[in-house]
C-alpha cells in the first residue's frame, strides 16, 4: 500500500469564474510545483482525477440544480432562474461549461476517496476540491458543486464507513454541515471565525445536529484576531474529544488556509506555525483512529501569492511524515514565480513576520475563545 | 408580521379542576413554562406559569404538605383574565404587551377559543429571523448620517454590484445623534468589492474594517 496519492492534472485549473474572481486554483498548481521542485513530491505520487458522474453529482444535489448549473454553462439559463440556483451572483457567476469544470472538481476528491478505501493507499489528498458551501439545490460563497459532501456521501454509501469531517477553514462549513445535520455516521466538525461579520454567518455552538444527527455537528467559532497559540489549543483540544467520542473508521479534512493573517477576506490571525500544526494533529488523530485512513482537500486561500502554496504544501508534507521544512525554498520555485509577484514573494519556508503586529486584544481574544471551548466540551 | 405567522398552533390545555400536579407533568413532559386554562368550549379561563407555581411553594412550608400542595386546584394559583391576542394582530404589537406587562407567554384566541400562544421565546425567534441569519451572507455596518435617499445610494451600490441584500436593520447612533447604523446582511462571501465600493461612495464603513 502507498502511504500517500497525490491528485493533481492542469485541467482542474479551468474552474474558474472570471479574470478578477478571488478564487484561483492557480494556488493547486502552485502548490503542486512548490512540492515537485523541493522533491517533497514525486511523479509516481501523482495521480490524475476522473470525473464524477451525474449519479454521483445525486447523492447530494438536487437534479433541478445540476441541470441549472449545466444550462447556465452552456448559456440556456436565464438570469431570474439562475438566481433561485444562487448562480450568476458576484460570488458565484456564471461562467463557461461550468458543469463540466465543476463535475471535474468533484471527481478529484472521489478519486482521493477511492485510492483510500479501495486500499491503495493510507492517505489521499485533492487540493482542488474543499467546496463546502454548496448546498444540495443551491450554489453558494464561491461553491457550485459540494465535493466534500458528495465524497462523505459516497464513503457512506458505498463503503459503508464513518466520516469524520474536519473544516478549517475560516469559513464556518455551512453546506456540508447541513447535509448531513441529521445523520448519526457522519461527525461534522468545523472551526472558523465567528459569524458576526464573516459569510456565512452560521457556525453557531449550538447548531448540533438534529433528530437522530443530535450531537453529530460541532462548531467552534473563534473571535476575531485569534492568534496562533490560542487556536492551537482550542481546536487540539475539542477535536481530540470529538474523535475520541465519535470513533470514525476514516477522517475527511478540508484544508482551508484562508484564516493566515495575510488572507485579505478574513480576520483571523493564524501563522505558517498553525498551518504546520494543523495537518500533523490530524495525521496524528488518524494513526490513533482510524489506522491512518485520511483524505484531504483544499478550500479557502485568497492571497494566492503570500500564502497559499506554502501553507497547502504541510499537508501533503504531514501525510508523508516530514517534519516542517525552514529556510529557503527552492531556487526553481523562486524563479517561476517572483517575478510575476503583484508583493513581497515569500522566500523562506516559515512566514516571515517582520510585520506581524501582535493583537492588543490578545488576552480577552484567548479568554472568550477558552470561554467558548468549555462550553463546546459541554455537548462533547 | 402577523401573529398566525410566528404562533404555536397545536396547544396544549388545562382546566381549572386539574392540579399543580397535572401542571407540573405538562411542563416537564413538553418543556414549556406556560400552560392555558380554559373551558370545556375552549374559551380562556387563565393561565399558569412556572413562576406561579414556584411562588405557591412556601406556602406548602407554612402548612400544606406536598400531596396537598400537588393537589391544590389551578383554579387557585392560576391568573384570571390573562393578557391574549388575534392571530392577525401585529407581532410588533404583541411586542409591546410583553415588554410592558413583563409576562412569558400570550394566548392567541379567535372567536373566544383558544387558537394558539406566542411565547417569549417564539418573539427571540423572529428577532432572529428579521436579522436574515437563516441565509448565508456577510454584515457589513455603515455609520451614515440620517437623512434621505440613503438607503437608494446604499441600494443602488449593491444592485451595481449584483450583489442581493439579504436584510437590513438600522438603529441610532448613540454618540452622534444625528447618525444612524446601518447594518446591511448581504449574500456575498467577498464583501471586500462592496466595502471599497461605499469607501468610494463616501461612506462610513464601521465594520468590517
Amino acid at each position: 500500500m502507498k502511504e500517500a496519492t497525490y491528485i493533481y492534472d492542469d485541467e482542474i485549473l479551468k474552474y474558474r469564474f472570471n479574470d478578477t474572481h478571488p478564487f484561483n486554483q492557480m494556488r493547486v498548481k502552485m502548490t503542486t510545483d512548490l512540492l515537485m521542485s523541493a522533491q517533497f513530491l514525486q511523479k509516481q505520487d501523482i495521480v490524475k482525477p476522473r470525473i464524477a458522474t451525474e449519479a454521483e453529482l445525486e447523492l447530494v444535489h438536487s437534479k433541478s440544480f445540476i441541470d441549472a448549473v449545466r444550462k447556465a454553462g452552456h448559456g440556456e439559463l436565464d438570469e431570474k432562474e439562475a438566481s433561485k440556483f444562487g448562480l450568476g451572483t458576484n460570488d458565484t457567476p456564471i461562467f463557461d461549461n461550468m458543469h463540466e469544470r465543476s463535475k471535474l472538481l468533484v471527481g478529484a476528491t472521489l478519486t482521493a476517496v477511492e485510492a483510500v478505501m479501495e486500499g491503495n493507499s493510507r492517505k489521499a489528498l485533492s487540493l482542488a476540491g474543499g467546496l463546502h458551501h454548496g448546498f444540495s439545490g443551491r450554489s453558494s460563497g464561491f461553491c457550485i458543486y459540494n465535493d466534500t459532501a458528495v465524497a462523505i456521501e459516497f464513503i457512506r454509501k458505498k463503503f459503508g464507513k464513518k466520516v469524520l469531517y474536519i473544516d478549517t477553514d475560516a469559513h464556518h462549513g455551512d453546506g456540508t454541515q447541513y447535509i448531513f445535520y441529521s445523520k448519526d455516521d457522519v461527525m461534522t466538525y468545523s472551526v472558523h471565525e465567528t459569524g458576526r461579520y464573516l459569510f456565512p454567518g452560521t457556525g453557531h455552538i449550538t447548531e448540533l445536529g438534529d433528530d437522530i444527527g443530535y450531537g453529530y455537528s460541532i462548531n467552534l467559532p473563534l473571535d476575531a484576531y485569534t492568534e496562533d497559540d490560542s487556536f492551537k489549543h482550542v481546536f487540539s483540544t475539542s477535536l481530540e474529544r470529538a474523535i475520541e467520542r465519535f470513533k470514525p473508521d476514516v477522517i475527511f479534512s478540508q484544508n482551508g488556509v484562508d484564516s493566515h493573517f495575510r488572507d485579505p477576506m478574513t480576520h483571523l490571525n493564524l501563522t505558517s506555525e498553525s498551518f504546520e500544526y494543523i495537518p500533523r494533529f490530524v495525521d496524528s488523530l488518524a494513526k490513533r483512529y482510524t489506522d491512518g485512513k485520511w483524505i484531504a482537500v483544499g478550500g479557502g486561500g485568497y492571497n494566492l501569492w503570500e500564502v497559499v502554496p506554502r501553507m497547502w504544501a504541510q499537508v501533503w508534507l504531514a501525510m508523508t511524515g516530514e517534519t516542517a521544512p525552514r529556510g529557503q525554498l527552492p531556487k526553481e520555485f523562486i524563479e517561476t514565480y517572483k517575478s510575476k509577484c503583484p508583493s513581497t514573494f515569500p522566500m523562506l519556508w516559515e512566514d516571515a513576520l517582520h510585520d506581524y503586529i501582535e493583537i492588543p486584544r490578545r488576552t480577552e481574544i484567548t479568554e472568550k475563545n477558552i470561554a467558548t471551548l468549555e462550553r463546546l466540551m459541554n455537548h462533547l | 408580521m402577523l401573529v398566525e405567522r410566528i404562533m404555536t398552533h397545536d396547544v396544549k390545555t388545562l382546566t381549572k379542576d386539574d392540579t399543580i400536579k397535572d401542571a407540573i407533568e405538562m411542563m416537564k413532559k413538553f418543556s414549556f413554562r406556560h400552560i392555558p386554562i380554559v373551558n370545556v368550549r375552549d374559551e380562556i379561563e387563565g393561565i399558569i406559569s412556572e413562576s406561579d407555581i414556584k411562588i405557591t411553594v412556601p406556602e406548602s412550608i407554612t402548612g400544606l404538605d406536598t400531596q396537598t400542595f400537588l393537589s391544590t386546584p389551578l383554579s387557585e394559583v392560576m391568573i384570571k383574565h390573562p393578557t391574549t391576542c388575534h392571530p392577525l394582530d401585529f407581532v410588533a404589537e404583541i411586542a409591546l404587551d410583553f415588554y410592558q406587562y413583563t409576562i412569558g407567554a400570550i394566548p392567541v384566541v379567535r372567536n373566544k377559543k383558544i387558537v394558539g400562544i406566542v411565547t417569549q421565546k417564539d418573539m427571540l425567534n423572529t428577532f432572529i429571523e428579521l436579522t436574515g441569519i437563516t441565509e448565508p451572507g456577510s454584515i457589513i455596518e455603515v455609520d451614515t448620517e440620517d437623512q434621505t435617499g440613503v438607503i437608494y445610494e446604499l441600494g443602488k451600490v449593491f444592485k451595481e454590484l449584483n450583489i442581493k441584500i439579504i436584510s437590513v436593520s438600522v438603529y441610532n447612533n448613540k454618540d452622534i445623534s444625528k447618525n444612524k447604523i446601518i447594518v446591511l446582511r448581504i449574500q456575498a462571501m467577498n464583501p471586500l468589492i462592496a466595502i471599497n465600493k461605499l469607501k468610494d461612495k463616501g461612506f462610513k464603513v464601521l465594520e468590517p474594517q
